[in-house]
């Protein structure tokens, strides 16, 4: 059954391949010609069908043989910069005449747009007037001037929704590539900072711009991405996810090993600590890589705000993502296995509470925990206006009604509430906490307290042998130098901060060791 | 990869067998015990095991937890335990228990190590559980008297007792554990502190009255609470409480002293075939209430109060030794104790006439109060 599929699979990619061959062979070889009438042709016969593509021709006014066809595509470009810039000054330009050079004297006098290339190769054009650009063949010239004008229907810089902070920068990155890579270019104003293109996605021919500060980062690293990503072979790119799981090592596991953000300020953060940042056009999401585990827990506010405060929420983060996967586990093993290690009040309380419960603990648990999942879920993907009907079904009727109606006992509640609520203090860890909370209530509620332990102790081993691009996401190697752990749990204040994470690049020195008065 | 996951299954189902003392119990299947209480029916020689169990049938939010009593009959206690089970919808489960009740005439006919073996041995009773000795008539009697702030008879008895030291310094009380070692080591024989029911506000109630003497782990009889206070001061057992002396030195006490602190250091001299017990008392305390019109500021009155209070609590504890000395001959000081510890090799000789030495042994007692405050009045 399975191999059949895979079979099948392999039938479909094939067939696949054949199709875009046919539709991308004869683009490439195809090279522009010297009649203007055969590029217009086989621009039409490329289009087909694709009514958004406007066609025009123009004459010079005083040589009439002078031709020129013009490309675009309605929606994606400026039309007063094509009337004006283009149509205009190749209608009028005496300068324009047919014969050799031509091309290079419309660039270099006629058209007044700031970024202008030729071409003769097809494949460049089509790619380019799908983009915005609006091409030009002249009667008589072996190539086409490819002319920037590009204008979309953008949306506005914002505040993203899932990264808001309390004080700092508030822009968030939009769905254009250029608009994010300026949000980043105006933070880093020296040309340290590289910006790398590649297209990927055969279909959507996606622009992917990797972006990282040249001193700063270890080249092997660099290497290995760029080789990463030029062996991606796939139809399109449609978010920075894609890319996440194409690259990323350990492929199983659900801890991250990129990072990902939607803030400029951050992505800058982290390209100033070695890290290399990609950029995907068409999404606000943007890669940073290598992901240490500590990053789950950091926070750009954290270098925003007075390190006390912030070092007291690290901690916090800490905290709750291991209070979050272990509480039911260690509700039920205490309740069920090891009943001596509750204080008698406490004991008695729950007992009673315990009395008339239909299910045993830990049934208990996994349907209140799937419930509360349930609801979660819910409330993220329901509209925003009918949001009450779950805060009122959520709290009443499984918190309350359940504990009324002795379905549920009411320290369950408390465990699951605290749960969740834990669990909202690391969103950067939501996909591992699922599934590492259900695996410890497991073996907590078979093998007790011993069992929550062998869980933790495979929890760890496999956090420990996790790798970013070579990188160990989690070190325990003992280094307690200062300097190694200024950044973690707590957050050092930012003058003692003098050396850049050493598990990321060479070059380390952050802050000279004495400002100008000589101080230390 | 089919290979490792069925390796980690294998390993896994491995973790099943390497458990020792597991099991799922749900909180709704156990019933909690609360305390134990330990009768002898005098004609048919079987025990009589009385638990004390957390109702848990009532809601808890008006009454709080209240407890009720289940009695049981075996020739052994763990058998008198099991049979709780025929009353019982729930099995027992002692792992919370907090006080041992052990009625008066369990422990005349039984040495006191046997009738707590099978709490000591039992996975599920806590050694830390305070045994208590019942002078009513039925041990679990103790249990039948509902207390002040608790409801739970059991929980009251356990924390008047672990408070006691604290505050009033009349018990000394001993947890299951320690009553082993007592039995166990050379030199030293325990008490443990007696309760009663008494009146209070035209209903009954449980006090503490003061401590159990044994010997050989037969019950001997009992100290009062005031003679308690100075078998503590002995023993280096007090942490607080009152210490109340004469001013003028006529036997009617008129003034509080409060303990702050109080430190004995026992030491023995052995010379020429003659034991010398000496005790050196170091107590800090303050003028908590003085009922004669003394001048506490002034240094005289206090050096004056100091010397007649040391004397008052030297005459008493000696006099308390002499009683026990004479009337239970049972070395609950632990003096015999002291020699194994510093010399195992004199205690060798004089182990086997311990019981003909200790009678007639000499205690000298050097008190030393140290007034540190007066309080408001000047």
């Amino acid at each position: 059954m399975f191999g059949f599929r895979q079979n099948d699979k392999n039938n479909k990619q094939k067939t696949v391949d054949k199709k875009v061959e046919q539709i991308n062979g004869p683009l490439e070889t195809r090279k522009v010609s010297y009649s203007l009438k055969d590029n217009v042709d086989t621009m039409k016969a490329l289009f087909l069908d694709v009514e958004i593509l406007r066609t025009r021709t123009v004459e010079n006014n005083y040589h009439n043989s002078a031709r020129f066809g013009i490309f675009y595509c309605d929606g994606v470009v400026n039309s007063s910069l094509i009337n004006d810039n283009i149509i205009k000054p190749l209608m009028l330009s005496s300068e324009v005449k047919p014969g050799d050079g031509l091309i290079d004297t419309i660039i270099e006098k006629v058209v007044q747009v700031n970024d202008a290339a030729k071409t003769d190769n097809f494949k460049e054009i089509v790619k380019a007037v799908t983009y915005g650009d609006t091409i030009l063949f002249a009667e008589g010239a072996n190539q086409a001037v490819i002319l920037s004008t590009k204008e979309f229907a953008l949306r506005s810089i914002a505040e993203p929704d899932n990264e808001k902070v309390l004080s700092g920068p508030r822009e968030g990155f939009s769905e254009s590539l250029m608009q994010n890579l300026s949000l980043v270019r105006r933070r880093a104003r020296t040309n340290d900072l590289k910006m790398k293109f590649l297209d990927l996605g055969r279909r959507t021919q996606t622009s992917i711009c990797v972006c990282y500060f040249d001193s700063l980062i270890n080249k092997d690293i660099l290497d290995q991405l760029m080789k990463k990503l030029k062996g991606i072979d796939i139809d399109a790119i449609l978010d920075t996810n894609y890319l996440t799981e194409l690259i990323r090592g350990a492929r199983y596991s659900p801890f991250r090993t990129t990072g990902y953000t939607e803030r400029p300020d951050i992505v800058v953060g982290k390209l100033l600590e070695g890290r290399i940042a990609i950029f995907v056009d068409g999404t606000p999401n943007v890669i940073t890589v290598p992901y240490l585990f500590i990053e789950n827990f950091q926070s750009n506010e954290d270098y925003y705000l007075s390190f006390y405060y912030t070092s007291f929420s690290r901690v916090l983060r800490i905290f709750g993502f291991f209070l979050t996967i272990i509480i039911p586990g260690l509700y039920i093993a205490i309740v069920a296995y090891q009943i001596e290690m509750l204080p008698t009040p406490l004991l008695i309380n729950i007992s009673a509470e315990r009395q008339s419960v239909p299910l045993p603990a830990a049934v208990e648990a996994f349907v209140m925990l799937i419930t509360f999942d349930v609801l979660r879920e819910t409330g993220i993907r329901m509209p925003s206006n009918t949001g009450q009907a779950l805060s009122i079904v959520g709290a009443l009727v499984i918190g309350q009604a359940a504990v009324t109606a002795k379905l549920v006992a009411a320290p369950m509640i408390i465990v699951i509430a605290v749960t969740g609520i834990t669990n909202l203090l690391v969103p950067k860890l939501n996909a591992p906490v699922i599934y590492i909370r259900f695996a410890l209530l497991l073996l907590a509620s078979t093998l007790g307290l011993f069992g929550l332990t062998m869980g933790l102790c495979a929890l760890i081993i496999h956090l420990l042998n996790l790798e970013s691009f070579g990188v160990p996401q989690l070190s325990l190697s003992g280094n307690f130098k200062f300097q190694a752990i200024k950044d973690t749990a707590f957050r050092a204040p930012w003058w003692t901060m003098r050396l850049r994470p050493d598990r990321l690049n060479k070059n380390q020195v952050r802050m000279k060791q004495k400002d100008e008065k000589g101080n230390d | 990869m089919i290979k490792r996951i069925v390796c980690c299954a294998f390993c896994l189902s491995a973790l099943f067998l390497l458990n020792g003392c597991w099991d799922y119990r749900g909180l709704n299947e156990i019933t909690l015990v609360s305390g134990v209480a330990v009768d002898k029916d005098p004609l048919t020689g079987r025990y009589l095991v009385s638990c004390e169990i957390i109702d848990l049938t009532q809601s808890l939010q008006e009454k709080g937890p209240t407890g009720k009593v289940i009695e049981s009959e075996g020739s052994t206690i763990f058998e008198a335990v099991r049979n709780a089970k025929r009353r019982l919808v729930n099995k027992l489960y002692f792992g919370n228990a907090q006080v041992l009740v052990l009625s008066e005439q369990v422990v005349k006919e039984e040495d006191l190590g046997d009738v707590i073996d099978w709490f000591l041995r039992d996975a599920e009773c806590r050694e830390t559980v305070h045994v208590v000795i019942s002078q009513e008539k039925k041990a679990s009697d103790l249990f039948r008297v509902s207390g002040t702030d608790q409801t739970v008879a059991a929980f009251e008895l356990n924390s008047i007792v672990t408070k006691d030291p604290e505050f009033t310094s009349t018990t000394s009380p001993l947890e299951l554990y320690k009553v082993f070692d007592k039995i166990v080591n050379p030199g030293i024989s325990p008490t443990l502190p007696a309760f009663h029911i008494t009146e209070n506000d035209e209903k009954e109630i449980d006090e503490l009255n003061g401590i159990a003497i044994f010997k050989n782990e037969r019950l001997q009889g009992y100290l009062s609470p005031e003679d308690s206070k100075y078998f503590l001061f002995i023993t280096n057992g007090v942490k607080g409480g009152i210490l109340p002396i004469s001013s003028n030195d006529d036997g009617s006490n008129d003034v509080s002293l409060e303990i702050f602190e109080n430190k004995t250091k026992p030491s023995f001299s052995y010379k020429d075939g003659k034991l010398k017990i000496k005790l050196k008392v170091q107590t800090t305390v303050d003028v908590a209430e003085a009922e004669t019109k003394i001048a506490s500021s002034d240094d005289q009155t206090i050096k004056k109060l100091e010397k007649t209070g040391s004397e008052q609590l030297k005459r008493r504890m000696e006099a308390v030794i002499k009683k026990v000395q004479k009337q239970y001959n049972s070395d609950i000081f632990g003096f015999g104790k002291l020699i194994y510890k510093k010399n195992p090799k004199l205690w060798e000789t004089l182990s086997p006439d311990w019981d003909t030495l200790f009678p007639n042994l000499e205690v000298e007692i050097t008190p030393e109060i140290r007034i540190i405050n007066t309080a408001l009045k000047k």
